[in-house]
């Protein structure tokens, strides 16, 4: 496993509110360099804003987040490196594969006279090394939403952040991505905060699971997947954990009849 | 439509055109004889006088519209991003947009006599609001997904205009511009004519008009649509095609 002791991200107390609207009740949460952690919670709970807190967009109303020791939205504090994989592409339509990935290089710590090496060596990881001078918009679903993982992984990120990344795919490409985000996650030991509503993905991909309880969020539960690596996506010890956490969700949701 | 079927219905027009022009010339007597022009349009071509006169006009139109663009830009962006300017320059995008071509040349030529820079200010004053409304058109409906991406990825202020706000209002800039550039060329002959301009295309057509030479008349025309042509198809939208290439489908 990917997982050392030192803490990457650590969230104390969270708490947002959008005037008299409370989004985020209280959430304390700690993620280990190189973990793979998955956020899992019912529409509408508050984890886009968990996210956006995490990624630096959005200043919280209480609690801290601190990010490599560093804490996020004090008065001197520089917002942190990450990478994030939204629900749909965001790649710039009229920039090439290549310089949307020069992009993010330009903003990030990375010598120039590395960036083509390593956008080379993160194509063919992903593979698609054939769509480097392409138009985004020339490219399926499947590629854009590779390019995009790319772009999140190369600029050296603390964590990367994925909001359902699969969730407007079809199913056989979302299980080889599935796959291959496991691949690379392995391969590089980059910290992984992976967002879903699909239960039976978060077993499949995390170490661990954080459940939030309905909106406004709090963290009901961080639950350790007890399953080796490899899984595989259709063993059935999958399938009795997935059992396991919906029982333990439908309350928590409030989706038991009464 | 396929592109020989394009080329077949232009043609065509063109033909139509000629038809319509000749039937003009059996049925008055203000439209030359079409076969007459033809014969007299290479000396035309060949005269220096010709292009000295449609050099003036061009510049003047480049110059003004060129005015008139970073005026627009600049306004649309001040609206855009203060109501206190939304407030104030809004009265001047109205007064300018609905000022007649013709009343805006005779006050140029109050204020500037005779002046080069009074027909350039009349192509700026007239055609600048419909840049700022069209660029403003873009700015309002701005994805803010993409700003989002930015913030992320910590990208800078100069690299968020040139990557993400330029090429985004560009669709909202070429349609402003393609208006504002058809307009700019008919703006420059009223200004010439009304503003009693002793060269370009405006004064040598106005002086041919005066004089009722016919096919002199037909000949300036003749040259600065195709002079207007030019600029729009041979220079925007080949210009336009290049930047919008991006925008060709999965093949």
């Amino acid at each position: 496993m990917n997982k050392s002791s030192d803490i990457v991200l650590e969230v104390k107390d969270l708490g947002v509110s959008f005037e008299d609207q409370e989004a985020i009740g209280k959430i304390d949460l700690s993620v280990a360099r190189g973990e793979f952690i998955a956020i899992l919670g019912p529409s509408g709970c508050g984890k886009s804003t968990l996210l956006n807190v995490l990624s630096g967009l959005l200043p919280p109303t209480r609690g801290t987040v601190s990010v490599e020791g560093r804490r996020m939205y004090g008065p001197e504090s520089e917002a942190p490196h990450v990478g994030y994989v939204f629900q749909e592409h965001r790649l710039l339509p009229w920039r090439s594969v290549k310089k949307n990935l020069e992009l993010v290089l330009a903003a990030s710590s990375v010598p120039r006279q590395l960036w083509d090496d390593k956008i080379n060596d993160i194509l063919e990881i992903l593979h698609i090394s054939r769509y480097k001078d392409s138009w985004p918009l020339r490219l399926s679903g499947g590629e854009r939403q590779r390019v995009s993982i790319a772009r999140a992984l190369l600029v050296e990120p603390s964590y990367v952040m994925m909001d359902e990344p699969f969730s407007t795919l079809d199913e056989l490409t979302a299980r080889t991505l599935r796959q291959e985000i496991i691949d690379i996650w392995q391969r590089t030991g980059v910290t992984i905060v992976f967002v879903t509503h699909s239960i039976r993905e978060a077993t499949f991909l995390a170490d661990r699971i954080i459940i939030l309880t309905r909106g406004p969020a709090n963290v009901d539960d961080s639950y350790s997947v007890p399953i080796d690596r490899p899984r595989d996506y259709e063993e059935p010890r999958i399938g009795q954990v997935e059992a396991e956490i919906v029982k333990r969700v439908l309350g928590v949701w409030e989706l038991e009849k009464t | 439509m396929t592109r020989t079927n394009e080329l077949l219905w232009s043609i065509s027009a063109i033909l139509l055109l000629i038809v319509v022009w000749w039937f003009g010339f059996s049925h008055t007597k203000f439209i030359a004889d079409p076969l007459e022009v033809a014969r007299a349009l290479p000396q035309f071509l060949g005269d220096p006088e010709t292009w000295f006169h449609m050099g003036v006009t061009f510049w003047r139109v480049l110059v003004g519209l060129g005015g008139g663009i970073l005026l627009g830009m600049a306004s649309a962006f001040a609206i855009h991003r203060s109501p206190m300017a939304h407030q104030f320059l809004s009265v001047y995008v109205s007064f300018a947009l609905r000022t007649p071509s013709a009343i805006a040349a005779i006050m140029a030529l109050a204020i500037f006599k005779r002046d080069e820079i009074g027909y350039m200010a009349v192509v700026g004053f007239i055609t600048f609001p419909f840049i700022t409304v069209g660029l403003l058109d873009g700015l309002r409906s701005a994805d803010h997904k993409l700003d989002d991406v930015a913030k992320i990825y910590r990208v800078g202020t100069l690299r968020h205009i040139r990557d993400f706000l330029v090429p985004f209002l560009a669709p909202y800039t070429f349609s402003a511009l393609r208006n504002a550039h058809a307009l700019a060329w008919k703006i420059v002959v009223v200004a010439e004519i009304f503003g009693a301009a002793k060269n370009g295309f405006g004064a040598e057509f106005n002086y041919a008009f005066d004089y009722f030479l016919l096919v002199e008349l037909h000949l300036w025309l003749l040259v600065f649509m195709a002079l207007v042509l030019f600029a729009e198809y041979g220079v925007l939208r080949t210009v336009e095609r290049r930047v919008f290439q991006w925008r060709a489908q999965k093949g």
